[in-house]
């Protein structure tokens, strides 16, 4: 199981990438970042949130309020243009730092082999 | 669901009542609905599925500073501390570290097996007797190998070594080893997400409560059935007071039974009082009562019960009688147990 702490900054990226396949609301998005993160991941519904609504806040990502197919009132999030742009920026981002950490960790750094 | 509504009244209930926040609460609660639906979908009971949804709500910290609401209002309360973060930030009174679920968990396994060894131990009191009674009855009726004397000794031996048995268990079981030793010594304060599962855990509980005092009702009320029988059957032949005494020691073995059914399931109600202590400000002065009361009477009762008995046959040498003690005193347990319960049962209506 990942930590809290060490998923953190990837949070967004996350939600992001999910809501590019199209609109979707909160607990939606919680359970299909669980059911992807399988036994590694698990995330808890008030990071879920406050993810939504940092991206929302950021506008890159917009809300609306709906309805549920059983009638309570439910808020869509839909990523914006820019957020399509940030996803694309933040996925770069994310494999060149995979990368970098990936020749720490496996000891290529130092010149010596995995 | 409603375990789920008051966590997260209780979770809110530290922060300004702002647009932004409330439109947070209303959005969370509808995830904790979702959540909790599917998981019931999935099959999952409702206390899994309660317990699930409390568990994967998370920190609501986190969510303040996205809302523009500072978290320093609540950390003084020390609601969502983890394990080692004591948050002692306010100048409040002793203020300890909130207790962890694992901590609540382990500590309610603790009282599950120490309510288990109380259960034995009492009833290893009121089983004592037996064999004093039956050896004496039968050393007089001349059934048997023993005269009276060596009966009474040997009985009188049994009787020192059961209740020496109890009271080691008792004393082993104040240990409650494998509790987190700061709960057991009341150095925690309570925490929102302890509280909600704690009452979850007493009120799934509580079923199994109400049931084995009912059967330990019956079994005391029918406890008289073996006095009856052996003194109605054997009315007129030679051996009719040994088996009155047959009847008695297998009265006292089922009043024990009764005691062994129902004392064991109260650690539920036990360990969510003490997990619970000083959560809710309001109202808690009345609501630790019931187990504690429930407690005192149990220690003293029954003990005082077999001296009863004991004194009454010894000195005025009349076993045929003091039986009269146990289902008198069985059905007026009955009654208070019951009493203390409705009294219970109507305080937590009224919360």
């Amino acid at each position: 199981m990942i930590s809290a702490d060490a998923i953190r900054g990837y949070v967004d990226l996350m939600v992001l990438s999910l809501l590019r396949e199209g609109p979707s609301y909160a607990y939606e998005l919680a359970q299909r970042i669980t059911a992807i993160g399988g036994d590694d991941y698990s995330i808890k519904q008030t990071t879920l949130y406050s993810a939504v609504k940092r991206l929302e806040a950021g506008g890159l990502v917009s809300a609306s309020a709906g309805v549920s197919p059983t009638g309570k009132p439910r808020t869509y999030y839909r990523i914006t243009e820019a957020g399509v742009a940030h996803v694309a920026l933040k996925t770069e981002e994310w494999h060149h730092t995979k990368t970098v950490v990936d020749r720490f960790v496996t000891g290529t750094a130092q010149g010596g082999t995995p | 669901m409603n375990v789920i509504f008051a966590y997260l009244d209780t979770m809110f209930s530290t922060y300004p009542q702002t647009p932004r926040m409330l439109e947070a609460k209303t959005e969370l609660r509808g995830m904790m609905e979702d959540a909790y639906t599917s998981l019931i979908a999935e099959g999952r009971t409702e206390n899994e599925a309660v317990g699930q949804v409390i568990r994967d709500f998370g920190n609501l910290e986190e969510v303040a500073p996205v809302l523009g609401i500072s978290a320093d209002i609540s950390s003084g309360t020390g609601a969502n501390a983890v394990a080692g973060s004591a948050g002692p930030s306010g100048p409040a009174a002793p203020s300890y570290a909130a207790i962890t679920l694992d901590e609540a968990q382990s500590f309610a396994d603790a009282q599950r097996v120490s309510s288990r060894r109380i259960g034995l131990a009492v009833a290893l009191f009121v089983l004592s007797p037996i064999a004093l009674i039956v050896g004496s009855g039968a050393a007089q009726a001349g059934v048997g190998p023993w005269n009276e004397e060596t009966a009474s000794l040997i009985g009188l031996l049994i009787l020192l070594t059961l209740v020496a048995v109890g009271v080691l268990i008792i004393i082993s079981s104040g240990r409650m080893s494998g509790a987190p030793q700061r709960i057991v010594d009341d150095e925690f304060s309570a925490s929102p997400e302890v509280t909600a599962w704690a009452r979850d855990l007493s009120s799934r509980h509580e079923t199994h409560l109400t049931r084995s005092l009912q059967v330990a009702i019956a079994v005391w009320i029918l406890s008289v059935a073996p006095i009856l029988v052996t003194t109605l059957v054997t009315e007129g032949t030679p051996h009719h007071q040994f088996w009155a005494t047959v009847g008695v020691g297998g009265a006292l073995a089922m009043v024990a039974a009764g005691l062994a059914v129902f004392l064991p399931r109260t650690w539920a109600r036990t360990a969510a009082e003490k997990l619970e202590e000083g959560s809710s400000p309001e109202g808690v002065d009345g609501d630790d009562d019931e187990t504690s009361v429930m407690g005192i009477i149990a220690a003293i009762y029954w003990p005082l019960l077999t001296t009863i008995f004991l004194a009454w046959g010894f000195i005025g040498d009349a076993w045929d009688r003091s039986w009269i003690v146990w289902p008198i005193g069985a059905v007026l347990f009955g009654a208070i147990a019951g009493g203390v319960n409705a009294i219970a049962a109507y305080r937590g209506s009224r919360r």
